[in-house]
């Protein structure tokens, strides 16, 4: 399967789709405008398409869960029903048929799926900061400084930073700074008592 | 469901940058695939590039650095033109209003002087995109084109050694992976 041309980003106009011609250009055909591509291996392979799914060529074959008359290849990784080449969805190794895939995307089991994350460790350290702006009410901050790494320590972090780490370590600086905090007030009011 | 499903892959990171002081952004590296963060103030935002898609990269020169420097230069010379005429007018009167206004006129050639040196010195910019079968997507966390174009020959070197041979690949596809099971459907 032939794939559609790489578009120039500055006109839109296809450049050639051959590799070599690819990697010696340094400017685009069309417009003149000065440009530089790397070629990868996938150039004109275009996307990847899944198979298609065989029919039953006997009643004893094993036949799909969702698609009767086609033949099952695997066996869901998540329910174990069989499926067909259409219904098997491969993700990192595992093979999942789509309801178990959209089970997975709903309570977030499927990383590969998720598009975001709350990175809760900054918000540790702004909290964490806020004890220290807000001298007062610093106790209050390492209290919910407490709650959120309670809370959300099982759950997904940063994909690639360590969130659990930053948090923890936002959490224990918040109560030392709050216990300083109240030790220098401590000591100043019982200092003003007893000179 | 399989374990390793939930579980994110090891990544090693390739670049980093910033579009705005608030907004990071950073390409990171697994085994098969290129994961573009974009930090949004308390969340994370992901792109994945499977390597064995990535089908070239392109690499625009940018002109805002030519732009920064000439108009830099065009506003540091007539700021250093007249803080020697001030300094000179000092020299000779000794009065301390030309020194004033020379160390006024000083300060502000400062900011010219300052992005025309920052101009040299990051050298050539660059917008560097990522182009498969069916998107071409831009990556924001690479500027310098030096940089650039060393991430995007590493990055082809990695996708080189995850895609398998045009032969191989089609010959995994035209196989079946795994062999129908003889029993009927089994749900858990």
């Amino acid at each position: 399967m032939q794939s559609a041309d790489l578009p120039c980003p500055a006109c839109r106009r296809p450049l050639p789709n051959d590799a070599p011609a690819l990697a010696g250009l340094s400017a685009c055909p069309s417009c003149g405008g000065e440009l530089e591509v790397i070629p990868f291996p996938a150039l004109g392979r275009g996307p990847r398409v899944g198979r298609a799914a065989e029919a039953t060529a006997a009643p004893e074959d094993a036949a799909c869960f969702q698609h009767p008359g086609k033949r099952a290849v695997v066996p869901c990784d998540g329910c174990g029903r069989f499926l067909c080449a259409l219904c098997d969805l491969e993700i990192e190794g595992s093979h999942l048929c789509p309801t178990c895939l959209e089970a997975g995307r709903r309570k977030g089991t499927v990383a590969v799926l998720e598009r975001s994350r709350t990175r809760w460790d900054r918000i540790a350290t702004a909290l964490t900061l806020l004890v220290l702006v807000c001298g007062v009410a610093a106790p209050v901050f390492a209290i919910a400084n407490t709650a959120i790494t309670v809370l959300q320590w099982r759950k997904p972090q940063s994909r690639v930073a360590p969130s659990r780490a930053f948090l923890l370590a936002a959490t224990i600086l918040s109560w030392v700074l709050t216990v300083g905090l109240g030790w220098l007030v401590w000591t100043e009011f019982s200092g003003g008592a007893n000179p | 469901m399989n374990d390793r499903l939930s579980r994110d892959p090891a990544y090693r990171r390739v670049a980093t940058g910033r579009r705005t002081p608030s907004q990071h952004l950073s390409c990171w590296l697994a085994k098969d695939h290129l994961l573009v963060v974009e930090g949004v103030g308390y969340a994370e935002r992901y792109s994945r590039f499977d390597l064995r898609d990535i089908q070239a990269v392109l690499i625009q020169p940018s002109k805002a650095r030519r732009i920064v420097a000439i108009v830099s230069g065009l506003t540091l010379i007539p700021l250093l033109a007249g803080l020697g005429l001030l300094l000179a007018q000092w020299i000779s009167t000794n009065e301390g209003d030309f020194l004033v206004g020379g160390v006024l006129v000083g300060g502000l050639a400062v900011i010219p002087a300052v992005l025309l040196a920052w101009s040299a010195w990051c050298g050539p910019l660059c917008s560097i995109r990522i182009s498969t079968a069916v998107q071409v997507a831009r990556l924001p966390a690479l500027h310098h084109r030096s940089r650039a174009r060393e991430f995007a020959l590493f990055l082809q070197g990695a996708a080189v050694a995850a895609t398998p041979p045009l032969a191989a690949s089609l010959a995994a596809e035209s196989t079946p992976e795994a062999p129908a099971d003889a029993a009927g459907a089994a749900p858990a």
